[in-house]
């Protein structure tokens, strides 16, 4: 953390950058995920369901993100899903709607949050 | 105020918080006393009512959702001494906080208990346990997704021992939080078909419109509750800055052998 906060780019930047390899990874065990339950239940693969999860993904890389930036600076790791969960709510209720409307409305909202709160999470604002 | 930056604990209290506390306490009792001969001596008495099942179940309708509303004033507290903190970088806003959390935290224990009770008697589905029923309705599921974001903000802060570190990262999550409860709130209301009655407000329900008097005790049990939350907020929001003072290092008043 301390590396991390001697880096000569804004905390907005860790912020980001870590938000992007989260997401490149839930991406990927999403694809994982539809692709097997694809082959193995054949349940179609549709645009609506690919845009849900694209969305969701995005939306859960922000927020998970920003919770894992701030159970890594406590004494208990652990903490981390804990605190993903109430922002995490909102996306599961939308996701398991498939409604993207609202999901790209949480995204929004959470990405503005996101974007105010990482420099105060990794305490480079005064 | 002056505060100190190696304990975060605050010098001296607001001076206006003692007389507030007098007048909520004996505010708070007065109107909890006249709440309950409201409720069992004012407010109708469903026995042998034909549709009613369960009439004491029913009078929880008089503390129920306003435990909730105390739970959304308690958490906007913390929002908003969050924001503050974060603005500032003052450890007075830290305290109000986390007194607030605690507050909440209890209210929204409250306010999830005697929704359970309520829906587990109140509500049906065919062919599922009352639990069942009770725990997918979207808006149980807010309070409970409130009370553990509450549970997750106090153990964030016992989990970080420095006290500029904890206040900052306490004041992030009340923020990120604060703003999950109502986001859940609209997806579930935007999304599903709801069992949980919406006596008041827009988009309330003809069909659960309650009665002028069952009404005026429901929004007196709303001052009650508020009254209750404030006062708990400034006495637990005092007990925090004793507890700091006393911890101080640097005070030579409180430095035990």
């Amino acid at each position: 953390m301390d590396l991390l906060r001697l880096s000569p780019v804004p905390a907005t930047t860790h912020g980001a950058s870590r938000t992007i390899t989260d997401l490149a990874l839930i991406l990927t065990i999403a694809a994982v995920s539809i692709a097997a339950n694809a082959l193995l239940f054949a349940i179609p693969i549709t645009t609506t369901l690919l845009g849900t999860v694209a969305t969701g993904c995005t939306a859960l890389a922000i927020v998970a993100s920003l919770a894992g930036a701030l159970s890594a600076q406590t004494n208990n790791p652990i903490l981390g899903p804990v605190l993903v969960i109430p922002g995490a709510a909102p996306i599961l209720q939308a996701a398991l709607a498939q409604s993207l409307t609202i999901l790209a409305g949480l995204t929004l909202v959470y990405a503005g949050l996101a974007w105010f709160l990482w420099p105060h999470a990794l305490g480079e604002a005064s | 105020m002056k505060t100190n930056s190696s304990t975060g604990s605050v010098d001296s209290a607001p001076p206006w918080r003692p007389l507030a506390r007098r007048v909520t306490l004996w505010a708070t009792i007065a109107s909890w006393l006249a709440l309950g001969y409201l409720v069992w001596y004012v407010a109708p008495d469903w026995r042998g009512v034909a549709d009613v099942s369960a009439p004491y179940t029913r009078k929880i309708l008089f503390y129920h959702p306003a435990s909730a509303w105390a739970t959304f004033l308690a958490y906007f507290l913390v929002f908003s001494y969050s924001v503050a903190y974060l603005n500032e970088r003052d450890h007075r806003y830290d305290n109000p906080a986390a007194a607030a959390a605690e507050v909440g935290w209890f209210l929204n224990t409250l306010a999830l208990a005697t929704g359970t009770v309520w829906g587990t008697v109140e509500w049906s589905r065919t062919g599922q346990h009352p639990l069942a029923t009770v725990y997918t309705e979207p808006k149980v599921l807010v309070v409970l997704v409130m009370w553990f974001t509450m549970s997750a903000y106090l153990l964030l802060r016992r989990a970080v021992r420095d006290p500029d570190d904890r206040a900052r990262l306490a004041a992030v999550f009340g923020i990120l939080g604060f703003a999950g409860a109502p986001l859940s709130f609209m997806t579930s209301r935007i999304l599903q078909t709801s069992l949980h009655p919406d006596i008041a407000g827009p988009g309330a329900n003809p069909d659960a419109a309650v009665g002028p008097t069952v009404g005026a005790v429901i929004g007196f049990s709303v001052v009650a509750f508020s009254l209750l939350t404030i006062h708990l907020w400034l006495t637990r929001w005092t007990m925090l800055d004793i507890a700091d003072t006393a911890n101080d290092p640097d005070d030579p008043e409180h430095q035990h052998a």
